[in-house]
């Protein structure tokens, strides 16, 4: 579904991203940048400590005026500034675009706003973003840098986007650690309805030292169905076909299995080192990055 | 049983028909709808149905109520009956409440006082079971109170039963009185009243009592009773039937009254005649009549007001309601109408002032330039080459044309027959030279053309800015048409449609069934109660049944009166033979029995209320054993295991993040 790019992201939501910035957690070592914020000690402008010289340290970094105090070098350091490759995997599969009755926007849509908002983050810290779409495999790649003037071929290429296939959620991560070897911030934005799971995908992001952060985006409807009586229900992806009896009861029982789902999801994050977000399609994305993932530490 | 002319084999058909549609109801289930959605592996664990359902009814026991609930139903309708009762006749009652009701006869009791006595008498011989209607003997017959077996209610209501001042209608009342009584077994129809009826109402009685003789399909006829009061030589009545006004058509202020009396009674008498205009006296003088005469009596007054003249006469007689009659007086204003004259000597001015002059209700004057007026005229009259701007009174401009004044003359046709100003105008004989170019403006009437071709507007009517103007596109000397009786009758047409007319005439209207020329909001009559009245296009209807004047409100709260005066009364007094005088036959009662009706519709009630219950706790019952099946599927085993409560209650939480 092609989206005007007017409408990902509005002028006071991109004016309020610019006190924001996107966490990384990782130590990401030979990514060094102007104006990153990191844990990692090495050179920069932020003066982080003092250690005792020892031999082949850079003499440029000695402090002299600790020498003539005390008669023994001593070495500042620095707090590293990184530059760190920011790659937005968006999932443009069928499902990501299933309407839902009653439903204010598309996941897919709610997704294109994530993907724009983060690339916008990147941006703003002069940081090199990729906006990788895939489906049942990865799509053709947008790699973008230099600043925020950068954000409108972001925008353009998000708009052109459309929902078709099926997910490939494995096949996708394994070609894209193919095509993209250095290290970075991957944030993967999915519904991760994927037939085959995603324990692999994310084992494999882990073992490759990225900083990963699954955002699963699913609508209201989709945690709790409000229809009710006899429904034939069709997978827009596979095809498949069930009939189904829907009553108070059977909802409650779906809802049930689908925070399991999406608690299990949670967990395999977390326990590979990742983060991990929940997005639900009638909650505003503004309030959700603003609010939901600041306190979540994926931005500050 | 009431089967509503079905036959039961037809009823059973229906029973079926709609028994097998609440089956249908029953059997059917709703198509299921159809959804995408985004993955079907959460509603693994949903129930699924794998296979066309089988059609079976779930509730038999609620369907089998509600076949049980149409059959009630379907009894109660039919309104079959349980055990023996008797069950009396119907009797109409036709109690005359007509102006002669209310004679008093000297040294007597009224006559309605003496009816509600026959009334009464009549209903105590009636059985209790009889269901007795009472009806005024009037045109329409009103109910006085329906069919009832109270007969308490009845004597409280023929005790309370006034007199109106409307005439009888006794054939009228009679003929509805036994459309009443059709289709029942042999009623009873009993007049009681003075009797006084019309040569044509006592033809018609006769007719009346001829159809009784013959029998009809829809019934036996019934017994016809007639209760009558008074007799022959007790009516000493004398009545005011008619007044009339006419305006003298050479003395506007002065009035022609036309008075009609009526010796009802069967001796010689004189009345004396008095007459009054809001209280003042105008004289009185004797009147003889001899036994039944009607006679008239003429008066001649001068009066230029208005007001309420009232006709009284005397000695007091047996009816006090046609000794006296009003009549509203309109109230006479002449017309001024001032000529603008161009200057000097005007012959226009002055030839039309002649012709204005001989119209008695017309008071003109000559407005030369420079001259102030004599009060704001009702009419002005302007002679001249253009229309000014805008116009300050009702006006009539004669418009002359640019060309030479022996130009060739153009015959003037096409008068118009609808317009007030050129009702009366049928000449074709008029002639005009050097007329006018006129245009005709939206709104315009045209109301004479020339005969060209196409024709040329003469003259034309137009209202603008409150104001009415005819305008006359030639002038007067240029043709032969002051020469010619249409002039004049065109100028009173023209001044009539400006200013209204002045009325003519007065005449006293009767009590009954009225038409007055609406629109009208409110009657209220001499007794201040609202008249209800029916609209009939512009004017209303209504029955006046008091004398006296009427008080009409129109819309905006404009009041007129309409004055209403006894008509003249049917004075021919009518036998009862000896069957029509004798008593009350004895009818056998016919034994019916009760309705069970309400009884089928509770128990209806009760059914539909049981088949509710049955249904709704069917569904719950089956919802309560679906659940356990859900929890024990086996299509929930892919998952990896269960929440605990605390993880499911934050996990519902939207927008959740974990670090």
């Amino acid at each position: 579904m092609a989206t005007n790019s007017a409408l990902l992201l509005d002028r006071e939501f991109l004016k309020t991203l610019e006190q924001v910035t996107l966490l990384c957690r990782t130590n990401l070592a030979g990514a060094v940048g102007p104006e990153h914020r990191s844990r990692t000690r090495g050179p920069g402008m932020e003066f982080a400590d003092y250690r005792r010289y020892s031999m082949g340290d850079d003499p440029r970094s000695l402090d002299w005026s600790a020498y003539l105090r005390l008669g023994k070098l001593f070495l500042k350091i620095y707090e590293t500034e990184q530059h760190i490759p920011v790659r937005i995997l968006l999932d443009r599969s069928e499902s990501m675009d299933c309407e839902s009755p009653g439903t204010a926007e598309s996941k897919f849509l709610y997704a294109q706003r994530l993907a724009a908002t983060f690339t916008y983050l990147a941006l703003l810290h002069l940081d090199t973003a990729a906006v990788i779409p895939f489906a049942d495999r990865l799509n053709k790649p947008l790699i973008v840098s230099g600043g925020r003037d950068r954000l409108w071929p972001v925008l353009e290429f998000l708009s052109g986007q459309s929902a078709g296939g099926g997910t490939n959620l494995f096949g996708s991560v394994k070609e894209f650690m193919g095509n993209f070897t250095s290290r970075g911030i991957v944030i993967l934005i999915s519904d991760f309805f994927d037939e085959q799971g995603c324990q692999r995908s994310v084992e494999m992001l882990r073992s490759a030292g990225h900083d990963f952060v699954l955002l699963q985006v699913h609508s209201a409807e989709e945690q709790r169905p409000t229809a009710s009586g006899e429904l034939i229900l069709e997978d827009v992806e596979t095809g498949a076909q069930r009939t189904v009896e829907c009553s108070p009861q059977s909802t409650a029982t779906y809802e049930r299995r689908f925070l399991e789902f999406s608690s299990r999801l949670r967990r395999l994050a977390l326990r590979n080192g990742g983060r991990y977000a929940r997005a639900v399609t009638n909650i505003p994305y503004q309030e959700f990055v603003l609010k939901s993932l600041r306190s979540g530490q994926v931005l500050a | 049983m009431n089967w509503m002319t079905l036959s039961p084999l037809e009823v059973a058909a229906i029973w079926a028909g709609l028994g097998a549609a609440a089956l249908w109801l029953y059997l059917h289930h709703r198509r299921p709808q159809r959804r995408k959605v985004s993955t079907l592996r959460f509603w693994a664990s949903v129930q699924a149905v794998s296979q066309p359902r089988r059609r079976k009814v779930r509730e038999p026991w609620a369907l089998l109520a509600q076949v049980l609930f149409i059959l009630l139903l379907l009894l109660a309708l039919a309104n079959p009956r349980w055990g023996i009762t008797t069950e009396g006749r119907n009797v109409v009652i036709l109690f005359d409440t007509s102006i002669w009701s209310q004679a008093r006869p000297a040294g007597e009791t009224p006559w309605i006082d003496r009816e509600r006595a026959e009334a009464l008498r009549v209903i105590d011989s009636l059985p209790a079971a009889d269901h007795v209607l009472l009806l005024r003997a009037e045109a329409d017959a009103p109910p006085i109170l329906p069919f009832t077996t109270d007969h308490a209610a009845l004597r409280r209501a023929i005790s309370g039963v006034q007199s109106s001042s409307v005439p009888t209608d006794v054939p009228r009342a009679l003929d509805m009185g036994r459309a009443a009584l059709a289709g029942s077994r042999r009623g009873l129809l009993v007049y009681v009243g003075p009797g006084l009826l019309s040569d044509e109402q006592a033809h018609n009685l006769d007719a009346f009592r001829a159809s009784l003789q013959t029998p009809v399909e829809n019934g036996p006829q019934p017994q016809f009773l007639m209760r009558l009061v008074g007799n022959d030589a007790s009516i000493d009545d004398r009545g005011i039937t008619r007044l009339s006004l006419r305006r003298d058509a050479a003395q506007p202020n002065r009035w022609h009254l036309l008075t009609q009396l009526k010796n009802y009674s069967a001796a010689k008498s004189v009345v004396v005649l008095k007459l009054s205009i809001d209280g003042q006296t105008l004289g009185q003088h004797a009147v003889a009549l001899d036994a039944d005469e009607l006679g008239n009596t003429e008066n001649d007054f001068v009066w230029d007001k208005g007001g309420t003249l009232e006709a009284e006469i005397g000695p007091p007689d047996a009816l006090d309601a046609d000794n006296r009659a009003v009549v509203h007086l309109p109230a006479f204003r002449s017309i001024h109408v001032a000529l603008f004259a161009a200057g000097g000597k005007s012959p226009f001015a002055t030839n039309l002032l002649s012709v204005l002059s001989s119209n008695p209700y017309v008071d003109s004057e000559i407005v030369f330039p420079g001259m102030p007026l004599n009060g704001p005229p009702d009419v002005a009259i302007y002679q001249g080459t253009s229309l000014p701007e805008n116009p300050a009174y009702n006006s009539i401009y004669f418009l002359t044309g640019p060309g030479p004044a022996d130009s060739h003359p153009v015959r003037v046709t096409q008068w118009n027959p609808q317009h007030p100003v050129t009702r009366w105008v049928r000449t074709h004989d008029i002639s005009v030279r050097n007329p006018a170019t006129l245009t005709v403006s939206p709104g315009d009437t045209v109301l004479a053309s020339t005969d060209d071709t196409p024709p040329q507007p003469l003259i034309l009517a137009r209202e603008e800015n409150g104001h009415r103007l005819l305008i006359v596109g030639f002038d007067p000397h240029n043709s032969n048409f002051p020469m010619e009786s249409a002039f004049p009758l065109l100028m009173a047409g023209g001044l009539e449609w400006m200013t209204h007319s002045v009325d003519e005439a007065a005449d006293a209207v009767a009590t009954g069934e009225l038409d007055l020329p609406g629109p009208v909001n409110r009657i209220v009559a001499p007794s201040g109660k609202d008249v209800p009245f029916a609209r009939n296009g512009a004017s209303v209807h209504l029955l006046a049944q008091e004398t006296g004047v009427y008080r009409v409100i129109a819309p905006g709260g404009v009041e007129t009166s309409v004055a209403i005066n006894t008509p003249l009364l049917p004075a021919q007094r009518v036998s009862a033979t000896p069957a029509e005088m004798a008593g009350v036959e004895g009818e056998p009662r016919q034994a019916v029995g009760s309705d069970l009706w309400r009884w089928a519709v509770l128990l209806a009630m009760i059914v539909l209320w049981l088949e509710w219950w049955l249904y709704y706790s069917s569904r719950e019952r089956q919802r309560t054993v679906e659940t356990p099946e859900i929890s024990g599927d086996a299509s929930a085993q892919y998952l990896d295991g269960e929440m605990d409560e605390t993880e499911e209650s934050e996990y519902r939480k939207p927008n959740f993040v974990a670090r």
